[in-house]
C-alpha cells in the first residue's frame, strides 16, 4: 500500500477521469485528491481541519472497501464553484437500524443476499461530518442545486443507483434545500457531540453542568481511579510511530465492541495522521506500570479539540473507569491549553449525554435514481433514520422535544402568522372602540368633543387593551420581517374593518368600497407571493 | 385655513411614517444588542412620534370627514416602502412596489366611500 504523498512529477497529471456538462456548467471527476489544484482545495476547505491533506490521508490509508472521487464544478467561464469529495461504497442499508429490524433484515438475506445492500455514491467525508466545499464567491444554494444534479448524472454514468450526502450539519439546511427540492430525502444521522469549555476547571464543570447523581458518581469514579495503584500516568505525543503497536490493539478492542458497524481505521491511518499532520494531531496515552491501557486520538484545530477515536484495554477499563478518566484528562488538558470547545465522535450516547455533551445534529440526504424506488424510499427511509436507532439518543430527543405549550409558542412565534393575528387584533380593537363610542354617544359632557366620554364604556377599555396588544405583536413582527413587506401586509386591516362591520354591525358596503377591498386583496397577494417561497425552507 | 388642514394631515402622516421607521430600527437594534440603551434610543422617539400621530389623527377625525382623512393613510403604504428602501436599506422589488401601489389605491377607495 502506498502511503507516501505522490511525487511531484505525478502531481502534474491532472486529467479528470470523467467530465460532463450540466446547464452550461462543467463537472470534472478526479481520482485523487492531488489531481485537484491545491488553490481550489484551499478555497473550498481551507477553513476546516478536513482539508486537502486530510482527504489525501484518508484516500491513501483507508483503501479497503472504498473508492474515492473528487467532483469539481466549474461555471461557464471555468471558474470553480464547488469541490465535493465522493466515496463509492458497497453500503449495508440496515447497518444502523434497531435490533428488531436488523434481525428481520438478516432473515430476508438468507434468501436474498443483496437485500438492502447496494452500491452507493456518497458525498462527504468518510470520517464524521463535513460540508460541501463551496468556493467563494459562488452562491451556496446555487452550488448545492448544481451538486444535487451533478451527483445524479455521475451516478447514472457509473451505474450506481443510490446517491447520498453523509452527515452534513443540520444548521446548513437552508443552504441545502436544493437537495430536498431535487427529491432527496433528509434523515437525521448520528450526531457528534460537543461541550462549550466556558468554565475554569473540571470541578467547576462538574459543579455547574452535571446533575447531582451524575456528579456524585463521576467524583467517586475519578477518586477510585486516582487512588488505584500503581498510579496511571498520561503522555501526549504528536507522532505515534513508536507506540502504534501498543495503541492500535486498544483501538481495535473498542471498535470491535461497537454496537453499530462502522469504518474501522487502518493502522496506517493513525501512523500517517501524526507523521503528515503533526501540528494538528495528538495521541494521548494512559499508562499503568508502563503498560498502555487507554489511548485517544485527537485533532486540535483553532480553539477546539476533537476527541476522534478512543482505545481501551477492556481487561481493566471498567474497574478503572478508563472512559471517564480519559474524558477528565482531555478536558483538563484542553482547559490548560486555552481551548474553548470539546467535540467528540458519535456513538455511546448514554454516558456522553449524562456528561451533558450536546448532540450537534447532522443530516443524511438520500436519493435513488429510480423514481418509483425513490418514492418508496421517501416513505420508508424515516424508519431507518440512523439517529432513531440509538435508544439513549431517542430518549434524549424525546426529553428535549417541545412540550405542547412550547410547540404552541413556536407556532404563534411565526412572524407571518403574527401579521394575520395582528390584523385581527387591530380589527377587534377598532370594533370595540366603535361599539364603545356608540354606547356612550348619548352622554353629554364638557369634553365630549375630545372623546373622553367613550371611557365610560367597558368596550372602549377593551379596545385600548387590544391596541396595546397589537403594538407588542407589531414590534415582534418588525423584529423578523422587513418593514417594506410587513407594512403593506398589515394593511389587510383596511379590508377586515369594513368586512367585520358588514358582518357584525350590519353596515353597508358600497360598490366602490368593494372595489377597494378587491384591490387591497390583490395587492396583498402580489406582496406576499415571493415571500411564501422563502417560507418553504422551514 | 385649508393650508393649515393640509399641514396637520401631513404632520400626522410624517409622524406615523417616522414612528414606524424608528420602531423597525429599534427592533433591529434589539436583535443585535438586546433591549438595552441602543434599543431605547430608537424606541422612545418612535413611541413619541406614534403618540403625536395618534392624537393628530384623532383631532383631524373630529374636525374633518373620515373620507377626507383616510385616503392619506393609504399613502403611508407607498411612503413607508420607499423610506424603508432608502433609510433602512431594505430590498424593494418591482413586485413589492406594484403590490404596495395596489394596496394604497385600495385603501383610498375603501376610505373614500
Amino acid at each position: 500500500m502506498s502511503v507516501m504523498t505522490a511525487p511531484l512529477a505525478e502531481q502534474t497529471k491532472r486529467e479528470p477521469l470523467d467530465s460532463f456538462s450540466l446547464r452550461g456548467n462543467h463537472a470534472h471527476v478526479f481520482a485523487r485528491a492531488a489531481d485537484v489544484d491545491l488553490a481550489i482545495w484551499c478555497a473550498a476547505f481551507g477553513d476546516s481541519h478536513k482539508d486537502f491533506a486530510y482527504y489525501q490521508l484518508i484516500e491513501e490509508t483507508m483503501t479497503t472497501g472504498f473508492t474515492y472521487r473528487y467532483l469539481l464544478l466549474l461555471d461557464e467561464k471555468q471558474n470553480a464553484i464547488a469541490l465535493q469529495p465522493l466515496i463509492i461504497v458497497d453500503q449495508d442499508l440496515a447497518a444502523t437500524t434497531r435490533s428488531t429490524i436488523a434481525r428481520a433484515v438478516a432473515f430476508v438475506r438468507k434468501a436474498w443476499a443483496r437485500f438492502l445492500r447496494t452500491r452507493m455514491l456518497m458525498a462527504g467525508c468518510l470520517v464524521g461530518d463535513h460540508k460541501p466545499g463551496v468556493i467563494a464567491p459562488a452562491n451556496p444554494k446555487h452550488a448545492a442545486a448544481l451538486l444535487a444534479e451533478a451527483l445524479m448524472i455521475y451516478a447514472r454514468r457509473q451505474k450506481i443507483s443510490l446517491v447520498s450526502l453523509k452527515d452534513f450539519p443540520a444548521k446548513m439546511r437552508a443552504e441545502l434545500t436544493p437537495f430536498v427540492r431535487a427529491n432527496y430525502t433528509r434523515l437525521a444521522s448520528f450526531p457528534p457531540l460537543m461541550l462549550d469549555l466556558n468554565f475554569a476547571s473540571f470541578d467547576e464543570y462538574m459543579q455547574t453542568r452535571l446533575s447531582r447523581t451524575t456528579r456524585k458518581g463521576l467524583r467517586r469514579k475519578l477518586r477510585e481511579t486516582a487512588e488505584s495503584s500503581p498510579p496511571i500516568t498520561m503522555e501526549v505525543l504528536s507522532n505515534c510511530t513508536e507506540v502504534i503497536d501498543e495503541i492500535y490493539p486498544l483501538y481495535l478492542q473498542v471498535a470491535d465492541r461497537a454496537p453499530v458497524e462502522f469504518e474501522i481505521f487502518s493502522r496506517e491511518y493513525f501512523l500517517e495522521a501524526g507523521k503528515r499532520l503533526q501540528d494538528r494531531h495528538r495521541y494521548f496515552i494512559w499508562r499503568r506500570g508502563g503498560k498502555a491501557i487507554a489511548f485517544s486520538f485527537c485533532t486540535i484545530w483553532q480553539n477546539a479539540i476533537y476527541d476522534n477515536d478512543i482505545g481501551l484495554d477492556y481487561a481493566v477499563a471498567h474497574e478503572l473507569n478508563l472512559y471517564y478518566l480519559t474524558f477528565h484528562d482531555l478536558i483538563a488538558w484542553a482547559l490548560e491549553h486555552g481551548l474553548t470547545e470539546y467535540h467528540c465522535a458519535p456513538f455511546n450516547y448514554d454516558p456522553k449525554l449524562h456528561l451533558r455533551l450536546v448532540p450537534v445534529d447532522v443530516d443524511l440526504y438520500v436519493r435513488h435514481r429510480s423514481t418509483i424506488i425513490n418514492a418508496v424510499l421517501k416513505l420508508v427511509a424515516p424508519w431507518f433514520a440512523p439517529a432513531n436507532s440509538d435508544p439513549a439518543l431517542r430518549r434524549h430527543q424525546q426529553k428535549t422535544e417541545l412540550s405542547p405549550w412550547k410547540r404552541f409558542l413556536k407556532i404563534v412565534g411565526n412572524p407571518w402568522l403574527q401579521i394575520a393575528i395582528n390584523a385581527v387584533i387591530v380589527t377587534i380593537s377598532e370594533l370595540f372602540l366603535k361599539v364603545g363610542a356608540r354606547a356612550t354617544a348619548h352622554l353629554s359632557h364638557h369634553f365630549s368633543w375630545s372623546g373622553v366620554t367613550g371611557l365610560a364604556s367597558v368596550w372602549t377599555w377593551l379596545g385600548i387593551v387590544c391596541v396595546i396588544l397589537s403594538l407588542f405583536s407589531w414590534l415582534y413582527i418588525l423584529q423578523h420581517i422587513p418593514l417594506s413587506v410587513a407594512f403593506p401586509l398589515s394593511n389587510s386591516v383596511h379590508v377586515l374593518v369594513p368586512l367585520t362591520c358588514w358582518i357584525f354591525l350590519g353596515e353597508l358596503i358600497s360598490p366602490r368600497r368593494w372595489c377597494g377591498i378587491a384591490l387591497v386583496l390583490i395587492g396583498l397577494l402580489v406582496v406576499a407571493k415571493p415571500f411564501s417561497r422563502i417560507e418553504e425552507k422551514l | 385655513m385649508n393650508g393649515w388642514k393640509f399641514f396637520l394631515i401631513f404632520a400626522a402622516l410624517f409622524t406615523f411614517v417616522s414612528g414606524q421607521l424608528l420602531f423597525k430600527r429599534a427592533m433591529e437594534m434589539s436583535q443585535e444588542a438586546g433591549f438595552g440603551r441602543e434599543f431605547a434610543r430608537w424606541f422612545v422617539p418612535g413611541i413619541m412620534s406614534m403618540t403625536v400621530s395618534f392624537f393628530l389623527t384623532l383631532g383631524l377625525l373630529q374636525h374633518l370627514d373620515l373620507s377626507y382623512v383616510y385616503p392619506f393613510q393609504g399613502l403611508s403604504v407607498i411612503i413607508i416602502s420607499v423610506m424603508a428602501a432608502f433609510l433602512l436599506k431594505e430590498k424593494v422589488s418591482l413586485q413589492l412596489t406594484i403590490g404596495a401601489l395596489l394596496i394604497s389605491l385600495g385603501v383610498v377607495l375603501v376610505s373614500l366611500s
